[in-house]
């Protein structure tokens, strides 16, 4: 299969860019292998930038090129969203107890919704892992479950670093260069909240940030109809 | 749950993967780069989870070599599948493998970490 003049013009710009990325990515790494201790933490940056940098141009071009990179098929169930996402909750608590942050929880009964268990813990799980990266040791989460107007709200707050009001909308994309950074050197996904309101949508749902600032804390909100 | 088999064809990948897990606190009872070297290293050892790359060298996947598993053994070994594809129909084919799970590349140590904990509670 041939591509089109599109097309290879496309992935002409897309190998260009990748290519300058993993050079200097190599260029970062030969840096580092040469010892150069005092300057190996902007290296480090440097490369994880090149890295994002390089991860959005291929999110771009699969974008570009109408690449399916949906959930398939949802095997919906009714599932009882309070004891789903205390099970989470429960299965996070190494994150929890290394950065002693307590997680008070109140989750409403009846939250009953038909989706798909698998995508469902999977957004339960990247809410509160991300709520714990993203505040310092000791901030206590709060997990809110409530029913409003036919859906489930499910609240995940933290009182960690926030998100600048220019920020928000990038939350939800894909290796976006954010300037908030994990608390305790936790791995940056930077995909994860982007494919986690994909799920959301895909159960006729949704997903949203609030957070008043740098500093301030920062809400997520996730919607789920109600069977 | 404590040991765990990787099978994944890139050796930087496998040795990056043992490394981690190794400070996560688990055994890595060996690494193998292919369908054929896994099986070898299955009838020495069971491991508690497999750690697998949907692609592999060799003519089979991982995808095949873990159908393989679950279609001749009960109680097969839980297999996370580390891949980097997102095609829907590689997601839905992890998924019909009773007690598999996945994870898309490129891999974070703390969502990794979260699934390997998942693995050991379950």
């Amino acid at each position: 299969m041939k591509a089109t003049p599109d097309q290879a013009e496309r992935l002409h710009r897309f190998a260009h860019d990748l290519r300058n990325r993993l050079a200097a990515m190599h260029q970062a790494a030969a840096q580092l292998a040469n010892g150069e201790s005092a300057e190996s933490g902007e290296l480090l940056a440097f490369a994880e930038q090149q890295f994002f940098k390089a991860m959005r141009a291929t999110e771009d071009l699969m974008d570009d090129l109408g690449v399916e990179r949906g959930v398939g098929e949802l095997k919906r169930e009714r599932i009882d969203l309070k004891a789903l996402v205390q099970h989470e909750i429960d299965q996070l608590a190494h994150r929890f107890e290394r950065k002693k942050q307590p997680v008070a929880a109140d989750l409403a009964d009846d939250a009953i919704v038909s989706a798909d268990p698998h995508w469902i813990k999977l957004l339960v799980t990247a809410l509160l892992s991300n709520a714990s990266k993203f505040s310092p040791a000791n901030a206590p989460i709060q997990v809110l479950l409530r029913l409003i107007d036919g859906d489930a709200v499910l609240d995940v707050r933290d009182s960690g670093i926030g998100v600048d009001t220019d920020e928000l909308p990038k939350v939800f994309t894909r290796y976006a260069m954010l300037r908030g950074k994990p608390t305790a050197g936790e791995a940056q996904g930077r995909s994860t909240l982007a494919r986690a309101k994909q799920w959301a949508q895909a159960h006729g749902g949704d997903l949203e940030a609030k957070s008043p600032g740098a500093g301030q804390g920062s809400t997520f909100t996730l919607r789920l109809p109600l069977a | 749950m404590k040991k765990i088999l990787i099978i994944e064809d890139e050796a930087i990948i496998s040795f990056s993967y043992r490394l981690q897990m190794e400070r996560m606190g688990f055994e890595v009872t060996g690494t193998a780069k292919s369908a054929e070297e896994a099986e070898s290293l299955l009838q020495a050892e069971r491991p508690d989870l497999i750690i697998m790359d949907v692609y592999l060298k060799g003519p089979k996947t991982g995808l095949e070599l873990a159908q393989e598993i679950h279609a001749s053994d009960p109680l097969p070994i839980p297999i996370l599948f580390l891949t980097a594809s997102t095609k829907p129909e590689v997601v839905e084919a992890i998924r019909a493998l009773k007690g598999c799970q996945y994870l898309p590349k490129p891999i974070n140590s703390d969502s990794l970490e979260d699934m390997l904990q998942r693995f050991a509670r379950e």
